[in-house]
């Protein structure tokens, strides 16, 4: 059984598209970004045309970006202080797969409807997998914070390394944490949730404040204490997108 | 027995003394000369070439020049090394009671002599032609690798962050002399900018932990760290609070020690906070 597995395999591999494109190149770059080629030892400084196969690892310095042009039309920009590995490329008329692998920092995706359509887009990072169909999409991942994947549009699949998956809309954000833990749009969007509060005309400080260090989600119920007196938070977790039912009694 | 043989025989005996007294003065063996003074000469020359190797980063125009000086020290150091091997080898057969010392000498001069190559040849060996640019040393590459970052990294890390510095500073290869030099450029910028105050003190090798950490990052985005840092000032636990409840810092413990990719982490998180909160560092 093991032996016609095996042999199946050769004959797939052996029957791949002669035309297929196994090569990106570095189309745009802003600052110091180094590449290191995957039989090289040592980083060198990467230029414009660049061309980056499976095993190269690129890295962007402070206040630096480069990004990746691929032949389907697809781009990936690898915004600051950010490394990542080509993992996988096959590109050809009837099957497409792009894997990157993202070590630290953000790359941001934008894949026209149609490419890589028929096997897959994906960026992995050292806790999750995001699946790309024809969208724009943001995936980040910080040591001790986890990954964080956003699509801007179309939808997507990510999945923990642990196996659970969720489903993503254009606007909704998953994470995955240091803890492996995979936390859906609607639970990102009830921990996100912050309401300026502050009147108009208040400065900067104030409203940063009553953004940032008043999170809904942070507010005791109830509590005798609070200006803004919260009632209820509701996030209905049968509904696919995050709808939020807010209850603020104001002083 | 008459007095001339008498005469005649002590004659030949004082000359037979005579001769065994010369005999032995000639056949004497002289104290063998140890290799100390070429060893201290290596030792020298190793020196050098080390100083010359920390310039070599440091003094990208200088190259020619010390790569130079370096091909004279390795000639140096190998005809010390030739003339004394060879002196060594002769000694120790003439000498076999010396021959244990003789090799401990020898050890040590090769020691010395291949690390003065090894040295002489990393430095002027040319970039391989597979690439087609010249190797760097990438230093987020290093810290992204380093399992505990040091107060050394964080320093770097701060004075890239708030404009401080426009690099991260020299290599470490560069020793402790050239990072020295590059803080005395950096230090006075980051205390300008509130980031470290005239009596702070710190231990550059030490590790890292996320109370400092958390402290420095606070100070380069001016956060005042609330009711009680206006108060009591800003220290690394108000700090590390501030910056947590920010999700700026991960949670854990001021304590914990802090990984190069955190530090690299934590980083861009802060970037990304001062790009929310609309404040330049």
């Amino acid at each position: 059984m093991r032996l016609r597995f095996l042999a199946a395999a050769i004959l797939l591999l052996a029957w791949a598209p002669a035309g297929a494109q196994q090569a990106g190149k570095l189309t745009e770059l802003k600052g110091l970004v180094n590449c290191k080629p995957a039989d090289a030892t040592g980083f060198r400084a990467a230029r414009v045309g660049d061309t980056l196969r499976v095993g190269d690892f690129l890295s962007t310095d402070f206040d630096s970006e480069a990004t990746i042009g691929f032949p389907d039309g697809t781009n990936a920009k690898l915004l600051e202080m950010s490394q990542v590995r080509v993992n996988d490329i096959f590109l050809s008329g009837d099957a497409s797969r792009l894997a990157l692998y993202l070590r630290l920092g953000r790359v941001e995706t934008l894949s026209p409807q149609g490419a890589s359509g028929r096997t897959g887009f994906s960026v992995a990072t050292p806790t999750a997998t995001a699946w790309i169909r024809g969208t724009h999409q943001l995936v980040a991942y910080a040591d001790g914070f986890g990954t964080d994947v956003q699509f801007l549009r179309g939808f997507g699949f990510t999945q923990s390394v642990t196996g659970r998956g969720v489903q993503q809309a254009a606007g909704q954000r998953a994470r995955v944490g240091g803890d492996r833990k995979l936390v859906g749009p609607n639970q990102v969007a009830k921990q996100s949730t912050v309401a300026n509060l502050t009147a108009r005309g208040r400065d900067d400080d104030e409203v940063r404040s009553a953004t940032e260090y008043h999170r809904l989600s942070d507010t005791e119920l109830n509590d005798p204490l609070s200006p803004y007196a919260l009632i209820d938070l509701v996030t209905p977790l049968e509904e696919p997108s995050p709808k939020l039912r807010l209850q603020i009694q104001l002083p | 027995m008459a007095p001339a043989v008498r005469s005649a025989l002590c004659a030949l005996v004082l000359l037979a003394a005579a001769e065994r007294s010369c005999l032995g003065n000639v056949t004497a063996r002289p104290a063998p000369l140890l290799p100390g003074a070429a060893v201290s000469k290596l030792e020298r020359t190793l020196e050098e070439v080390r100083t010359l190797c920390s310039e070599w980063s440091t003094e990208p125009g200088g190259r020619r020049r010390i790569a130079g000086a370096l091909a004279r020290r390795l000639e140096t150091a190998s005809t010390i090394w030739q003339a004394e091997s060879d002196r060594i080898a002769l000694q120790q057969r003439r000498h076999p009671e010396l021959a244990d010392r003789l090799d401990r000498q020898l050890v040590r001069l090769r020691e010395l002599h291949d690390e003065i190559s090894t040295l002489c040849e990393r430095v002027t060996a040319p970039v391989p032609e597979s690439h087609s640019g010249p190797v760097r040393t990438d230093y987020v590459q290093l810290l992204t690798r380093k399992r505990i970052a040091s107060v050394e990294d964080l320093i770097r890390v701060v004075a890239r962050f708030t404009g401080a510095s426009s690099g991260w500073g020299p290599p470490r290869e560069a020793g402790n002399a050239a990072f020295r030099e590059w803080l005395d450029g950096a230090g006075p910028r980051l205390e300008r900018r509130g980031v470290v105050g005239p009596c702070d003190s710190f231990h550059l090798r030490a590790r890292l932990n996320r109370g400092l950490l958390s402290l420095l990052f606070a100070r380069a985005l001016h956060l005042d760290g609330g009711l009680a840092g206006s108060v009591f000032g800003m220290t690394e636990r108000t700090a590390y609070h501030d910056l947590v409840f920010a999700r700026v810092v991960p949670a854990g413990g001021e304590d914990y020690p802090v990984s190069g990719a955190e530090l690299l982490s934590v980083m861009q998180r802060a970037r990304l906070a001062q790009q929310r909160w609309g404040r330049a560092p």
